[in-house]
């Protein structure tokens, strides 16, 4: 502690100490300075709860200066310091009793005001039981008056500790602060001071100034005080009360006797203020922490994303936040106090239900439930989620690669239909050439039975007729034509990777792409996709044995040194296996069990019909790598074709 | 004169041997490769014949083989066989030069008529070629003298106008003159003529 603050301490110590005993001083008893209140103590108590032990030798110099100081008559020395030492030690002690039993300082609780009431009046019994029977071993006193002086000092300490310490403790932080005085006018105050001072003129001059029945008009303010501004106000208003009775005893001169039970009265009223002050406090305490927890729930409620709804046990709807007003397109007044089944038709079971908004506009909802018992009632709390841009994005993304797939079955049956004219036109030439030199062989012979020659003839028709069939069906089956365009490379390798992102994380694969925005190539979108799912497909089957920490699939793009867009295609599977690798592209070779092996054949023949080329790296054990290139511009597309066909 | 010989070139084997069957009832010569690299590997490229290659090959395409026999000045008459779908790129391989292309699977009969008619100008390209070959070597074996006697022979100029333009006697344009018949090979000035017309019209 700062020495100056420690000075400035001792001098608000000193001075309160002394301000209290010389206001105080009056009806001394006996030239033993036992008056009808005695509150200095209060400020020793005050002090050492606030500041502790070593503040000690502080009490007692504070004690015995105010006997030089404040009082008129002293008493015999020796006694006196012995007295003052006996005051510093049990007020000094019983102040840091109360801050080991955990007292807080504002006297917060009920328990904090009991425990500085007992632990105060234990400390007061000690002190006067000290103080008479130093004075009594001193031969001051004669054995038979004890017991009625200790009482008497007892209760003067006790009202002067009740009524200074509390005081100063609750409001010690804003003693000097003229806001909270300002803010301490107000006419409800003025009201409870005039209701002080009439009770106050009743007790002591509606007749004469007996004080008996006449006394309690005082609980009607201490009351009022207590339960409007709980114990602050009642502190406050116990030391104004004592300040005001006993400057009306000084003022008007009453009697000794009527002040001394006065006092006990005052010492009944301030424990019945204090307590009831500090139950008040308690609880508008509690009051104020469960509002603020309930304000924090509804506001935590108000601003959740989602829509939620809180029924009663009959399924009623109690409260529904912003969320709801948003999801239902309504207002939350709307909503409350309809039932639940009305407002979320949702069949048991089911997560998910289509609500219609008053604007006609339908909306998908997701809703989940929970059931809390409260207080035996059974409370819904239901939360709703607008899912209608999920389920709309899943639903174009579904008709995307329905599209894309649908393209490429398509391209299937196309392929397949061109692999199978291709590869039954060879066998079908081989018959009707075969059969033409048997014809022109047996020509030059002689006696071959004319009908031989016939059925030979007959066999070549027949092998043609066969051929004719296949032409039919390839025509049937040609496909779309080609529509190029620019197209920003990555747009479709996002969009494919996109619509395979379920298959992809099944699978745990790790995806990169290394793909310039800005690489333009000229092309079918719709082709290009169709060869990316492919391959990106291929990549993801491909990749089944592999370890699922090594799955890993690397897609860049680049331009090469002849004005063509490169995309490359690696993966961490199997590889392509070196049985297969020569025959890759043609129709029919597949190491799939349920392929048919025309995929590459026909992304192969497409890449081609856009002037571009689609090979695979020779073969690694690190996996396969394909590529295709595209051309960058129309212009570019035509000169390759031209070149490749003369 | 070596025989005209009918090369073909296709990966399948079934239609590689009908091909030979059907060529060899005919009494054609034929040779028969599995592709495009085996032919150009033998010493077929450069012999007489004519090409029938298929357009759909793994490895060097015939579009590829074709484009490589125009590199190296090849002058064989090329049949395209094509699949069903491939007459675009037929196209393109006649705008290249091809002599025709036929859709698998195909008329015998008519295959080997176009075959016959490539064969046909092949030779004739080859006569010709041959003969003009020979007049160029004869013309080669005149003296410059004997030069300028034909080509005013040829003209259309008697010996004694001939004697009077190069400032010699008569008797010395008919030695000449008799000298340079023989070293063509002409009897009479119609035949030189038509041996001279035959080196100046276009090849075709």
């Amino acid at each position: 502690m700062p020495f100056a603050r420690a000075v400035g301490i001792a001098a608000v110590y000193l001075l309160a100490y002394w301000g209290l005993d010389w206001i105080s001083f009056i009806f001394p008893a006996k030239q033993l300075n036992i008056t009808p209140w005695n509150p200095p103590p209060a400020a020793t108590v005050v002090l050492a709860f606030l500041c502790g032990w070593r503040w000690a030798p502080m009490f007692f110099l504070a004690a015995f200066t105010s006997n030089l100081i404040a009082r008129y008559a002293p008493t015999p020395i020796m006694p006196t310091v012995i007295a003052d030492v006996a005051e510093a030690v049990i007020y000094g002690s019983a102040a840091v009793a109360l801050r080991r039993l955990g007292l807080r300082a504002d006297l917060r609780t009920f328990r904090d005001v009991m425990l500085f009431i007992g632990v105060t009046s234990l400390a007061a019994a000690l002190m006067a039981i000290s103080y008479i029977c130093t004075f009594w071993a001193f031969g001051y006193l004669e054995p038979g008056e004890l017991v009625s002086l200790i009482f008497e000092y007892w209760v003067g300490d006790m009202i002067g500790v009740t009524v200074v310490a509390p005081a100063f403790l609750v409001h010690r932080r804003h003693l000097l602060s003229w806001e909270w005085i300002a803010s301490a006018l107000s006419w409800e105050h003025l009201a409870q001071l005039g209701a002080v001072a009439l009770a106050t003129w009743i007790m002591f001059f509606w007749q004469d100034p007996v004080v008996g029945p006449l006394f309690y008009p005082l609980f009607i303010p201490l009351v009022w005080v207590a339960a409007r501004q709980g114990l602050p106000g009642t502190t406050l208003l116990l030391l104004l009360m004592q300040v005001g009775l006993m400057g009306t005893v000084e003022v008007f001169g009453i009697s000794e006797l009527v002040t001394t039970k006065l006092q006990y009265l005052m010492l009944a009223l301030s424990w019945t203020g204090l307590l009831l002050g500090a139950v008040i406090s308690e609880r508008e305490r509690a009051r104020e922490a469960t509002q603020l927890s309930e304000a924090r729930l509804k506001s935590i409620v108000e601003m959740a994303p989602d829509g939620i709804l809180i029924t009663d046990d009959r399924g009623d709807i109690e409260m529904a936040n912003r969320g709801v007003e948003d999801i239902f397109g309504t207002t939350q007044s709307a909503i409350v106090g309809r039932s639940i089944g009305g407002v979320l038709p949702i069949a048991p079971g089911d997560k998910e239900t289509v609500i219609r908004r008053p604007d006609g506009r339908e909306v998908t909802v997701e809703a989940q439930a929970a059931t809390v018992p409260i207080g035996g009632r059974t409370t819904s709390v239901i939360a709703v989620r607008d899912v209608t841009a999920r389920k709309e994005t899943e639903a174009r993304v579904r008709q995307h690669r329905d599209t894309v797939e649908q393209a490429f079955r398509g391209r299937l049956t196309e392929g397949l239909a061109g692999a199978l004219a291709h590869e039954l036109n060879q066998p079908l030439s081989a018959i009707v050439t075969y059969t033409g030199a048997a014809q022109r062989i047996l020509a030059t012979v002689a006696n071959v039975p004319a009908r031989a020659l016939e059925q030979l003839t007959k066999a070549a028709a027949q092998a043609t007729r066969a051929g004719d069939i296949i032409r039919r069906l390839r025509e049937f089956f040609q496909g779309a034509t080609l529509e190029q365009a620019p197209l920003a490379i990555s747009e479709p390798i996002r969009d494919m990777l996109g619509l395979l992102r379920d298959e992809i994380e099944r699978s745990g694969t790790k995806v990169e792409v290394h793909v310039p925005s800005t690489l333009v190539a000229s092309a079918d979108r719709l082709q290009i996709e169709q060869v990316l799912m492919n391959l990106l497909r291929n990549s993801i089957e491909a990749l089944a044995e592999t370890p699922r920490g090594r799955r890993r699939i690397v897609v860049s793009a680049a331009e090469t040194p002849e004005g063509m867009v490169e995309v490359k295609i690696a993966d961490t599977g199997r590889g392509i296996d070196p049985e297969v690798a020569e025959r890759l592209f043609d129709p029919f070779v597949t190491t799939s069990a349920t392929g048919l092996g025309l995929g590459l054949t026909i992304c192969r023949s497409m890449i081609e019909a856009h002037g571009g080329k689609l090979w695979a790296d020779r073969v690694t054990s690190e996996g396969a790598v394909l590529h295709f290139t595209l051309p960058t511009t129309a212009s570019a597309a035509t000169e390759r074709l031209d070149k490749a066909y003369g | 004169m070596v025989d005209s010989t009918v090369f073909v070139i296709d990966d399948d084997e079934a239609v590689r041997d009908a091909l030979c069957e059907l060529f060899a009832s005919e009494n054609i010569p034929v040779r028969a490769f599995a592709s495009a690299e085996e032919f150009l590997a033998s010493d077929a490229v450069g012999s007489p014949g004519c090409l029938i290659l298929d357009l759909m090959m793994p490895g060097m395409s015939g579009v590829d083989l074709q484009a490589e026999l125009v590199r190296r000045g090849s002058t064989i008459p090329i049949i395209i066989m094509t699949g069903q779908g491939d007459v675009p790129k037929a196209v393109t391989t006649l705008k290249a030069g091809a002599f025709d292309f036929i859709e698998k699977p195909f008329d015998p009969t008519a295959l080997l008529k176009v075959v016959n008619q490539a064969l046909n100008r092949e030779g004739r390209l080859r006569r010709r070629y041959a003969e003009r070959e020979a007049v160029e070597s004869r013309l080669a074996l005149l003296s410059p003298r004997e030069r300028q006697v034909m080509d005013l022979v040829v003209a259309g100029h008697s010996n004694k106008v001939i004697g009077t333009k190069l400032g010699i006697s008569v008797r010395t344009v008919e030695n000449h003159r008799a000298k340079l018949m023989d070293k063509m090979r002409c009897n009479n000035v119609s035949s030189l003529i038509t041996t001279i017309l035959q080196i100046k019209s276009p090849a075709a």
